[in-house]
């Protein structure tokens, strides 16, 4: 009996369905894998306890850690209350004074400064309450008439400059000294115009103008003072973008850390993974950074602005802790602990880090100190737990090009995408290359050119492609070898072509097929530095339409338009003529390209001016042959082109509206014999 | 004249070396990069069953007031209370009386629920306009009819109203009460349908700190949670059994994140195998 017994529980050990946990906590956390998108990796912070529930906090809004204090600005109850984190008791200040409080700050001597919104301004309050100072709204000829003065955030440096920000404060941060007088603005954000404003402030009289809009940037949502009295801000986005490539293309970055001149010092903004809705940020004890939405989204960033971790959501579907319903601040304390407050709930959530993120944690630090043997080592043992995480790639590549390991540096930089550091080290193995192979270099050099002379010497004797002067043979191979002709004297060839009829449309073909080759090699396969394309996700058809459509167009418009305007020109010279204008780019761009693969960030400027250049070439070729063979003066060319332009346009819009009426003759169709088939056979 | 200049360039030359050691040498605050101690903070989170109270002994909350005893054995004894329709349990061991609510109607409960809360059994059913209610063992409008033997009960129950018979069954052994519904005693004459049926759904409860305890629910490898004030509890417990019913739930996913980060932020909770329940006071 027993062993059934035994048996059965055996089997109901083995046969219930037992859900693997990939994780303890209650959210995952992300990182930037090496393609830049998400990627779920490792815990890094725990939902831990949660603090202060039930001791009715209402709509609380902001918290400030001091030590053993968090002091928490109770909204709703217009008080500030002080929790002993050792006691796990709370007292209250402010009662009599505050009105709305709402943005606090502490500090080190234990003055409370708090941004009250209701009350329109910023009180400082001793340990006990009593109110030390009051910054009234400013009468300063500084501040701005037409601002208003709402604070709702506050912070203050180790010198007692004191920042405030306010509701609509769109002229940048509010800095006062320490006599509460005011001192200016701060790191204002730029205004941003959308294409029609810009339409409309070309167009606009100054009174048109001022009436139609106010243009303001955007107003800076919350602030945090970093160890060294740096600022952090962080802004919304005026309109829900859900990708960070839109929310980017507003042009500032959403969170930024202003150095003294109040410039943003992160990352550019196409680089920064950012949500549009950050509602704090709270600055980390070696130069990272929390930012946090309101939908509970905790942002990590380093001190560059490149995003370490994301972790926590929003209660939607379910309540757990871990979750938010509306997180509306974040602080850290000295043990690295984050604490975050949630509005709607009236309680803080704490969450801790794992070992993991404490190990990613100090792999940054001895990287930005310098301690490249110990930062290897770590960032190793990271890359070993996630092999697909972009900053673990990055970190190690750097740690060896700093150790000068470059060849591997490389590989770790070319799988992270990260063009600056490949470009960098691509140039010290260049150089240690240049430097080995100098000599043997230059002899390679002279040898060639003797191989040269010494192949045309032979050549002029033979007369093996002297093809030019024989006229009485027609074949592909010497319309092609035509071209070398036209990239000298192209008027002259354009004459060619239109009287004495050469060039073929075979030739032309084939230079067409050369053109899109060469396309193909300038959109996709450039060299690793100059590589802007996404090749996984680009289909060849699209570039082949993105090419072949305009060149088609360009074609049948360019004859159309010159048959009702004088033109002499065929289709057949039109298509020629066209092909040979792409000889430059053919013949001469693939130098360019071929450059990319051994030149260097520090070089780009050969490769864009060579690229731009050899495509202005053959603009001119394509232009001077319009006029050639149209036999058109400069201005009916001009002409000719932007009517030919205009005939693209118009065939592209006539298209895509004959496409809409096609799909809905499709489906109206569809309908009716849907609806025929129902009646007939149902 | 000389040698002052050259003095004052020495000194110069020297001041500014000593601020340019002082400026570099200036410590960083170091950070340590030890995983700092989160023993407490862990121990408080939900992952962990949370630290226990002192232990003490607990004065029952209920009485044996207008109750007299059915069954008895020698751990056991059940006591009954016919208009209410509610029984009574003194774990002889222990001399600890267990009972549902009291016999006064507590203020925060309304009639329908009181009824439910002290009786035996209560059905919950789908009327014939699809509207569902709850009907109690102790209404009136339910004829009852207990059948005591040794060590059982047999209550006979009979909605007339609605037209639905049921017959359950209460069995004490050792120190087990057994509930069960006998096969095919379940009948539905009229338009309502059966929803669900309660046996003694508040049995051993207990309203916020009144007493020290805690339950236990079978979320993952079993979870406790600790009596506290309604204030600090942040959502109910509320989880199917061996799955979710994918006919009728839903498969909920979360949403309205409006960030760039994916929407499968949610770690999968852990579906529950066993029907597990327990409550210590």
């Amino acid at each position: 009996m027993k062993k059934i017994i035994a048996v059965f529980l055996l089997l109901s050990i083995v046969l219930v369905p037992v859900s693997a946990k990939a994780s303890e906590g209650t959210t995952y956390t992300y990182t930037v894998s090496l393609d830049g998108n998400w990627i779920r990796t490792q815990d890094a912070y725990l939902p831990g306890q949660i603090l202060l529930q039930g001791f009715g906090l209402t709509k609380p809004s902001d918290l400030f850690i001091k030590g053993d204090f968090i002091y928490i600005s109770d909204t709703g109850n217009s008080r500030i209350a002080v929790y002993n984190k050792r006691t796990g008791t709370v007292a209250y200040i402010g009662e009599e004074v505050l009105k709305e409080p709402k943005g606090l700050f502490v500090n080190d001597a234990g003055s409370v400064y708090v941004a009250d919104y209701g009350a329109e301004c910023v009180f400082v309050l001793s340990k006990d309450g009593e109110v030390l100072m009051k910054i009234d709204r400013p009468d300063s000829y500084l501040f701005s008439a037409r601002s208003r003065y709402k604070p709702t955030g506050v912070a203050v440096t180790s010198g007692d400059i004191i920042y405030v920000i306010g509701e609509g404060s769109y002229e940048g941060v509010m800095q006062f000294n320490a006599e509460g007088e005011f001192q200016g603005y701060f790191a204002a954000n730029s205004t941003e115009m959308t294409m029609l404003q810009r339409l409309q402030e070309l167009i606009f009289s100054k009174e048109q103008l001022d009436r139609i809009f106010t243009r303001t940037p955007r107003a800076i949502q919350n602030i945090d003072i970093t160890e060294r009295d740096l600022l952090y801000s962080v802004t919304q986005n005026s309109e829900v973008s859900y990708s960070w490539k839109a929310s980017s293309s507003a042009g500032d970055n959403n969170v930024k850390l202003h150095n003294l001149a109040g410039n943003d010092i992160l990352n550019k903004s196409n680089n920064m993974k950012q949500e549009w809705n950050f509602v704090d940020i709270a600055a980390g004890p070696y130069g990272n950074s929390f930012a946090l939405t309101y939908t509970g989204i905790i942002n990590e960033y380093d001190s560059k602005g490149d995003l370490v971790f994301s972790f926590g959501g929003r209660a939607v579907s379910s309540e757990r802790n871990g979750l938010f319903t509306y997180a509306s601040a974040i602080d850290i304390d000295d043990q690295g602990f984050l604490y975050i407050i949630d509005s709607e709930k009236g309680l803080i959530q704490v969450y801790y880090p794992t070992e993991f993120a404490v190990i990613t944690h100090k792999a940054i630090a001895q990287l930005e100190n310098g301690n490249y043997s110990e930062s290897k080592e770590t960032w190793a043992s990271l890359l070993k737990l996630n092999g697909m995480s972009r900053i673990a790639h990055n970190g190690y590549g750097k740690t060896l090009y700093y150790q000068q390991n470059y060849k591997e540096a490389m590989e770790h930089f070319y799988l992270a995408g990260n063009q600056e550091y490949y470009s960098e080290v691509f140039w010290e193995i260049r150089d240690a290359w240049i430097n080995k192979h100098i000599a043997s270099f230059i002899i390679g050099l002279i040898l060639l050119f003797c191989l040269w002379k010494v192949i045309r010497f032979v050549v002029k004797k033979k007369k093996w492609f002297q093809l030019e002067n024989d006229n009485n043979s027609k074949n592909v191979m010497k319309d092609l070898l035509f071209t070398k002709k036209l990239l000298l004297h192209p008027i002259d060839s354009f004459y060619d072509i239109k009287h004495k009829k050469r060039g073929s449309v075979q030739a032309a073909s084939i230079i067409y097929v050369l053109t899109f080759l060469v396309f193909v090699w300038d959109q996709l396969f450039r060299g690793f530095v100059f590589n802007q394309s996404d090749i996984k996700n680009t289909s060849l058809l699209s570039i082949a339409a993105l090419f072949f459509i305009p060149c088609f167009l360009w074609v049948i418009g360019n004859y159309l338009v010159s048959s009702i305007n004088e033109g002499e020109g065929s289709l057949r010279n039109v298509y020629i003529g066209t092909a040979y204008a792409f000889v430059p780019y053919v013949l001469l761009t693939p130098i360019t390209l071929l450059l990319t693969y051994i030149l260097t960030l520090n070089e780009k400027f050969i490769v864009q001016f060579s690229g731009t250049f050899f495509l202005c070439w053959s603009g001119v070729v394509l232009f001077l042959g319009i006029i050639e063979i149209h036999n058109y003066t400069v201005r009916e060319a001009l002409k000719n082109i932007m009517i030919t332009l205009f005939f693209i346009v118009i065939a592209v819009t006539a298209f895509s509206i004959l496409y809409v009426i096609w799909a809905r003759i499709v489906e109206f169709l569809q309908n009716v014999g849907g609806e025929v088939m129902y009646r007939a056979f149902y | 004249m000389r040698f002052t200049k050259k003095g004052i360039l020495l000194a110069l030359s020297l001041l500014s070396i000593v601020i340019i050691v002082r400026v570099a040498g200036r410590e960083e605050t170091k950070y340590e990069f030890n995983v700092s101690d989160t023993s407490e903070i862990e121990i408080n989170s939900n992952r962990h069953t949370q630290a226990e109270t002192e232990g003490q002994k607990v004065k029952s909350i209920v009485s044996l007031d207008e109750f007299e005893k059915k069954l008895e054995n020698d751990k056991l004894e059940i006591w009954f209370h016919e208009k209410l329709a509610s029984i009574r349990i003194v774990d002889k061991r222990s001399g600890y009386l267990w009972g549902f609510v009291g016999v006064e109607k507590p203020s925060n409960l309304n009639k329908a629920w009181y009824a439910m809360a002290n009786s035996l059994c209560t059905i919950e059913y789908y009327d014939n306009k699809g509207a569902d209610s709850k009907i109690s063992l102790s209404s009136g409008d339910i004829e009852k009819e207990y059948i005591w033997k040794e060590n059982s009960l047999e209550c006979r129950m009979n909605a007339k109203k609605i037209g639905i018979r049921l017959t359950f069954k209460i069995t004490l052994e050792d120190n087990l009460l057994t509930f069960s519904t006998v096969e095919k005693s379940l009948v539905e004459s009229g338009d309502s349908k059966i929803k669900s049926i309660y046996y003694a759904p508040f049995l051993g409860a207990t309203q916020e700190t009144e007493i020290d305890g805690y339950m236990l629910v079978p979320d993952g490898p079993g979870a406790l949670i600790r009596y506290t004030t309604a204030m600090e509890y942040t959502s109910n417990f509320s989880k199917k059994v061996y799955g979710t019913d994918m006919g009728i739930d839903t498969l909920e996913l979360p949403s309205g994140m409006m960030a760039s980060r994916s929407d499968d932020y949610l770690v999968e909770e852990p579906q529950i195998s066993m029907p597990i329940y327990g409550i210590v006071h």
